[in-house]
């Protein structure tokens, strides 16, 4: 083929899993040089096992190949063995499908969908040989562009990004090919282009403006191109029934965390939880029609052979046609001998029918997410569950069969208490007691698994001014948890890594300072941080004091909502006034209802027609 | 319930596929192509389905084996081609018939394998003088002990012989007796004063007998 298989043919057998690094599965897309404009590598800046899961991945790739002007191919971030090993040869980091060098490419992409995923951008970067930062790179150069989440707040790796997309990308991303393509024809210098592009909405060009600093302050960006918009706002994707999903997507041929076919039902959110980004980035709900789910669902399994269907979206059961939906494709699946799984599901009655059916006599997982220990709690980050819900639900599983269930908690929220944290674990108690004597006094025939988590406050939520609790503190919350749970038999106890959630709360809300920080941290050694075994706690501390961040700005302070921050160069859709009067409302722990009851006034509509909001009115 | 013997082949970069992944290729193969298989009773059904000798991660096959056991008769080709639907480059069914099916064991007995080998390096192999040694001791890895034990070979290999630069292998690859061919390699090699590097060795399954 080339010289890059070549040496992986002598390489391969030297790794753990070789085939994370071949390509050729099913439904892989190959094109041949010449038969497009534009060559995409679609950096996913983690494991084959990771990035093959991700369902945008097959979304984008399938859109962006279906245009005669790109082709689009994947890139993951190898594992150690392999890293060194291709350091050693001199072997850059190459797509999978062609085994071209990604520095041969037009666009390198990155999606970035957490924050400790940063490092592996810049160790993908330097494994193809490109300069880490933007100002460094030559017109020869691939043009490097991010997306995903993450790329809401994308200052911290700002420096090193080209062109940034915000927002929904089956539109935008091929719109980005097709001009690149034809300013390709012109030879024009790439200034040219990013000028072009930042003229279209959800595209942010940070090589136009300047962070403006007061001491430690930051009080605004400077414009350095005068015809760049003042803020940018996101990309919309106006109907999910006018953008092809795919339905051949690339089977793995190894393992991968999800061996599934999914279904975007809807996109989008009405619950209004205020610590969740998802629920404020994604919004307005847009649904795919029935007909059109039940079709890409049935053609997936059928083009790939997959064992499991899983249903996504943020609330699955707030799909409007959800019984019909989910009715036909059990029977479907029922008949075929596949598995479907439902998360982010609201455990009412149909959908313990449904679980009950789906999980048949094996029951396996059932998870709640309670997200606080105690009502007002739950009130203040507008969680609407209540604990009689809570068990209720729990009531009905045990009757039904299920022999476990797992909790999911937030520490650290806003206004929290140690009250709010015992009552994680007096509701533990309750759903304890409440099985104890739903199995007739019996001991050790139910289980409880509860995991807590460290809350980072984002960006472009109502509490995006909230200050994160300290590591210390976090530890003292994990101490005070795991007395609490002593006494309670039959219950487990998870919880996460202090010190990584602090680093994803300065990155969440960080801005280019962190550049430095990056770049020293990287230097250091840190690379897949997300992974316990390769986090490395000491270079990040001392790349985090070198770089002279203090991370108290980013992360532990409350901010003053008066103020502009970085992350406002963005315009998500949803007004600072209302992030605002939800943080207010948050304060004295008044909920807000779904606003499925009555429009809230987000500010969404007046981007893009809101079909949800007040229906139930 | 019918049962149908199926040759394939696994070249090129398909040879980094282990066994197990293999096994679920094959899984979504059978559902692609709608073929109505067998399954076992049990709490955990899983498709009646045999992939005859497993092959080292790493090595080619020319002609491997599999058996499937089906709910209905098919007309081998119909089968076949019903596989090879969305099989990815470098695996491909050749061949199918249909064989008796007795019982749940399978129907083939394979005593033997032929392997082709080619080196990265030149090597200079005392290929004689290995085979006529009295004994051919290898040093096995045993799984009870976690140590290595020694172990004679000399009545394993059934052949080995040059031919255009590449070395034919044939041993013995069965339930009861079975060798393979890298411990084989390794051994040679380091008779001939040389140390068996695997990621620079290519070798092929060419039958299994």
């Amino acid at each position: 083929m080339n010289n890059v298989q070549e040496t992986l043919d002598s390489l391969l057998l030297k790794v753990n899993k070789p085939a994370r690094y071949i390509g050729g599965e099913p439904y892989q897309i190959v094109k041949k040089e010449g038969e497009y404009d534009v060559h995409f590598a679609f950096c996913f800046p983690d494991t084959y096992e990771i990035g093959m899961s991700y369902m945008g991945l097959q979304l984008l790739y399938h859109l962006a190949n279906k245009t005669k002007h790109s082709y689009l191919e994947r890139v993951f971030m190898p594992a150690e063995d392999m890293e060194e090993k291709m350091r050693k040869h001199k072997l850059p980091l190459y797509t999978l499908e062609t085994k071209t060098p990604v520095k041969d490419c037009d666009i390198v992409g990155f999606t970035l969908q957490y924050e400790l995923s940063y490092t592996n951008v810049l160790n993908m970067l330097n494994l193809s040989g490109i300069p880490l930062l933007s100002k460094d790179r030559t017109e020869d150069d691939p043009l490097i562009v991010a997306g995903g989440p993450c790329a809401f707040n994308v200052e911290p790796l700002a420096d090193f990004f080209d062109l940034v997309m915000i927002g929904d990308g089956e539109e935008l991303l091929p719109l980005v090919c097709e001009k690149f393509a034809a300013w390709k024809k012109t030879k024009a210098p790439k200034k040219v282009l990013l000028e072009e592009l930042s003229h279209i909405q959800g595209i942010y060009i940070p090589s136009f403006y300047e962070p403006v600093y007061n001491g430690s302050e930051f009080t605004g960006y400077k414009k350095l191109n005068e015809n760049a918009p003042d803020r940018v706002l996101r990309s919309f994707v106006n109907d999910l029934n006018s953008v092809d999903f795919p339905v051949c997507n690339i089977v793995p041929l190894i393992e991968v965390v999800h061996d599934r076919a999914v279904c975007e039902l809807f996109r989008g959110c009405t619950r209004g939880c205020r610590f969740c980004q998802a629920g404020m980035l994604y919004r307005p709900v847009r649904e795919r029609s029935k007909e059109n789910n039940l079709e890409i669902a049935k053609k997936q399994l059928e083009c790939s052979g997959h064992k499991e269907l899983s249903l996504l979206s943020l609330s699955t059961s707030d799909y409007t046609e959800f019984e019909p939906l989910v009715n036909n494709l059990m029977d479907y699946c029922e008949e075929h001998n596949v598995a479907i799984s439902l998360p982010s599901l609201r455990l009412d009655n149909f959908a313990f029918e449904v679980l009950d059916r789906i999980q048949g006599l094996r029951k396996t997982g059932l998870t709640f997410a309670p997200e606080a220990g105690t009502q007002r709690l739950r009130d203040v980050i507008n969680k609407n569950i209540t604990e009689e819900e809570i068990l209720s639900a729990i009531d009905k599983a045990i009757e039904l069969g299920w022999k476990s269930v797992k909790l999911y908690f937030m520490i650290g929220l806003p206004t929290e208490t140690d009250e709010d944290i015992a009552g994680i674990a007096k509701l533990t108690e309750k759903i304890l007691n409440l099985a104890y004597i739903k199995n007739n006094n019996k001991k050790g025939r139910f289980n409880v698994s509860v995991s807590v988590s460290n809350f980072v406050p984002k960006p472009f939520t109502p509490f995006e001014w909230c200050a994160q609790n300290t590591e210390e503190e976090f530890r003292r919350k994990h101490d005070l948890l795991r007395d609490l749970f002593k006494p309670l038999k039959g219950a487990a106890l998870h919880y996460h890594g202090s010190f990584q959630s602090r680093l994803e709360g300065v990155f969440a809300r960080g801005d280019r300072r962190l550049t430095k920080t990056l770049l020293l941290a990287y230097e250091y050694g840190c690379k897949s941080d997300a992974w316990t075994e390769h986090f490395k706690e000491d270079a990040w501390k001392k790349a985090l004091k070198e770089s002279g961040i203090d991370d108290n700005y980013f992360a532990l302070n409350d901010l003053d909502s008066a103020k502009d921050y970085p992350w406002e160069i963005i315009d998500c859709g949803v007004s600072k006034e209302y992030l605002l009067s939800e943080w207010k409302k948050a304060n004295t722990a008044v909920t807000t209802k779904d606003c499925r009851h009555g429009c809230n006034g987000c500010g969404i509509n007046k981007h893009i027609e809101c079909k949800f909001g007040g229906i139930y009115e | 319930m019918n049962r149908y013997l199926l040759s394939f082949y696994k070249k090129g970069n398909m040879r980094f596929i282990s066994h197990l992944d293999l096994q679920t290729l094959f899984q979504r193969a059978i559902r692609r192509g709608n073929v109505k298989v067998a399954y076992s009773n049990g709490f955990n059904p899983h498709e009646l389905m045999n992939i005859v000798q497993p092959l080292s991660l790493g090595y080619e096959g020319e002609n491997e084996l599999l058996e499937i056991d089906t709910e209905i008769s098919y007309e081998p080709n119909s089968l076949l081609n019903a596989l090879n639907l969305g099989l990815p480059d470098g695996i491909k069914f050749t061949s199918c018939k249909e064989v008796e099916r007795k019982n749940k064991q399978t129907s083939i007995s394979i005593e033997f394998a032929e392997y082709s080998f080619v080196y990265e390096d030149e090597i200079k192999l005392k290929l004689d003088e290995f085979l006529n040694q009295e004994e051919i001791i290898i040093k096995k890895h045993d799984k009870k002990t976690g140590g290595f034990v020694d172990k004679n070979i000399k009545d394993l290999i059934c052949d080995i012989h040059y031919d255009n630069n590449k070395l034919y292998i044939k041993v013995c690859c069965g339930s009861n007796k079975t060798l393979n061919p890298s411990n084989l390699l390794t051994s040679l090699f380091e008779f001939s004063g040389l140390v068996f590097e695997p990621n620079k060795a290519r070798i092929t399954r060419l039958s299994l007998k």
